[in-house]
């Protein structure tokens, strides 16, 4: 069955890449929680994550004429994805800088017990190449040839990035975790 | 630690952004084609999303594909838009076939496609499709009552050809063969009218590319089940016909649509919702099952009716948790075309019965 959708999925981006509107609407369909989530765990706003899945939906379906091999499509949507919500993580983050810098740095300046113990929090805090990559490893699955494809740094790199988001998660929540 | 966290997804916001996102790809895609190559995709990419969209319409709210697309109306002219930039789409690589074959066999796929019958008039325009496969249907897909049909269709006389993507809703009459009847974007029947043809008749080009069989419409997730790519190419006699369709309004229990007849085939439409607790079924006169209304569907199958006369529609109600019982009593009595699926709906806990057409009604002629 799993070979049956993965071959099914692989005709409709081979489909989507000849110009198949249809295709490309179906496989849209398919990951567009996928896109969310990654999108939302990125920036934790959900207008920004709906802002940049409409952006990332926009150029895919503007470029995927030139993808090339349709077995990274997922690496390829995601890529765009972090790119748009980079992209609108920092229009947000200027706005905010320009009208709501004192009260952001009080925040950052009083992070509660509470707000420590929650993961999400912890995660937010990590710096932002460890963050994409706890992000894509842990909560959505990613395999590390895939987060390197992304992120285009070396699998090393990921592994080091993920070793030294774990050991500062750790410590952030001032507990010892298995997230492997 | 993955499953520490359930995110919410605002699924509603969510299908916006990305039909959105969609149509500002197309924008900017068709920016850059029409600088090489002319302004007619997006149109043609426009009109394949409108078709999809119809067919996934059960994952969005109504309100959300009303906001997207307009209504069923108001599609043919969206596609023709409205300054005009709606051109007719070329097929790229039809072979010479003979113009009269009305049917076409795929020696790979060793399944047979013939239309068996064509109905135009007015909006409407229905074809009848049956499908032969050597290898049994029955066996692998014994509650077949949908396929997707993808296809080139155009007029032979230079009207172009387009990209269509419908729905061939029927049942098995036996163990190989599958009829259904499936209907054409509402611009085909115009451009057949328009081309001030009168009664002559034109040939229909019809180049199938691939059939999916489709289960769980009508308040289910969409699953494909089975996939046949190939080739069919069929010339297909058409004549325009004098109008015999007949509809009925159906505003009772809150909710509100009509059933329209043809020769060929009826239609249920839902213009407002039912109920959100409750399942609307509709039964023939011979407690045959013809479909199921949900709150959020904008169901709209095309019933064949090739064998069988119509006396009356029975409209039941059933509480959503009893969907359950319902689909296995589907699967039980072939897709709920036995006699005794009507003895075991009245097993269920029915909370109303009442006809939506029978004799005590009266037909609206239009």
């Amino acid at each position: 069955m799993e070979e049956m959708k993965k071959s099914s999925e692989e005709k409709l981006i081979k489909k989507a890449i000849r110009g198949s509107d249809q295709a490309f609407t179906q496989l849209i369909m398919h990951y567009k929680e996928y896109l969310y989530r990654t999108a939302w765990l990125y920036c934790k706003d959900q207008e920004v994550a709906l802002e940049a899945v409409q952006e990332c939906v926009a150029r895919s379906y503007e470029k995927i004429v030139t993808l090339r091999e349709p077995a990274l499509f997922r690496t390829w949507l995601t890529r765009i994805l972090l790119n748009a919500v980079t992209d609108q993580y920092r229009k947000q983050s200027r706005l905010i800088y320009l009208e709501e810098q004192p009260e952001q740095a009080a925040r950052e300046e009083h992070i509660s017990q509470e707000e420590k113990m929650d993961l999400h929090a912890a995660v937010e805090r990590l710096p932002e190449k460890q963050r994409v990559a706890v992000i894509l490893k842990y909560f959505q699955d990613l395999k590390i040839s895939e987060i390197s494809a992304i992120m285009e740094i070396p699998e090393g790199s990921v592994k080091a990035y993920l070793h030294q988001a774990r050991k500062r998660l750790r410590e952030d929540l001032g507990r010892e975790e298995n997230y492997a | 630690m993955r499953k520490t966290f359930e995110i919410p997804i605002p699924e509603e916001k969510l299908n916006q952004a990305v039909m959105q996102g969609i149509q500002e790809g197309q924008k900017r895609r068709g920016k850059t084609r029409q600088r090489s190559s002319g302004g007619w995709w997006s149109s043609l990419l426009t009109a394949a999303v409108i078709a999809l969209l119809l067919l996934l319409s059960h994952f969005m709210t109504p309100d959300v594909l009303q906001k997207l697309l307009g209504t069923q109306e108001d599609i043919p002219q969206q596609r023709v838009g409205a300054e005009g930039e709606f051109e007719p789409t070329e097929l790229q690589e039809i072979p010479e076939e003979d113009p009269s074959a009305s049917s076409a066999y795929n020696e790979d796929l060793a399944i047979e496609l013939t239309v068996t019958d064509v109905y135009c008039c007015e909006d409407t325009f229905l074809l009848e499709l049956e499908l032969v496969s050597k290898e049994s249907l029955k066996s692998q897909l014994p509650y077949l009552r949908n396929l997707l049909v993808s296809a080139h269709v155009g007029w032979e006389e230079g009207s172009g050809y387009g990209n269509v993507e419908t729905l061939l809703t029927g049942r098995l009459v036996d163990e190989h063969t599958f009829r259904g009847v499936m209907s054409l974007p509402e611009d085909y029947a115009a451009q057949r009218i328009s081309g001030g043809t009168g009664d002559g008749e034109m040939n229909l080009g019809l180049y199938v590319e691939e059939l999916i069989a489709v289960e769980g419409l009508g308040g289910q997730s969409l699953i494909y089940v089975r996939q046949w790519t190939g080739d069919w190419k069929l010339n297909v006699p058409v004549s325009l016909q004098e109008s015999v369709t007949r509809s009925y309004n159906l505003d009772i229990l809150q909710a509100a649509g009509e059933w329209i007849w043809t020769p060929l085939g009826m239609r249920g439409i839902l213009t407002e919702q039912p109920p959100t607790d409750q399942l609307v079924l509709f039964l023939d006169d011979s407690g045959r099952y013809l479909g199921t209304f949900q709150a959020g569907d904008q169901w709209e199958e095309w019933i064949p009716l090739e064998d069988r006369e119509v006396l009356a529609i029975y409209m039941y109600l059933l509480p959503q948790e009893e969907q359950e019982d319902l689909q296995r009593l589907l699967e039980q009595t072939n897709g709920g075309q036995s006699e005794d699926f009507a003895d075991g709906i009245k097993e269920l806990s029915v909370s109303a019965v009442m006809p939506v057409y029978g004799e005590q009604q009266e037909w609206d002629e239009s």
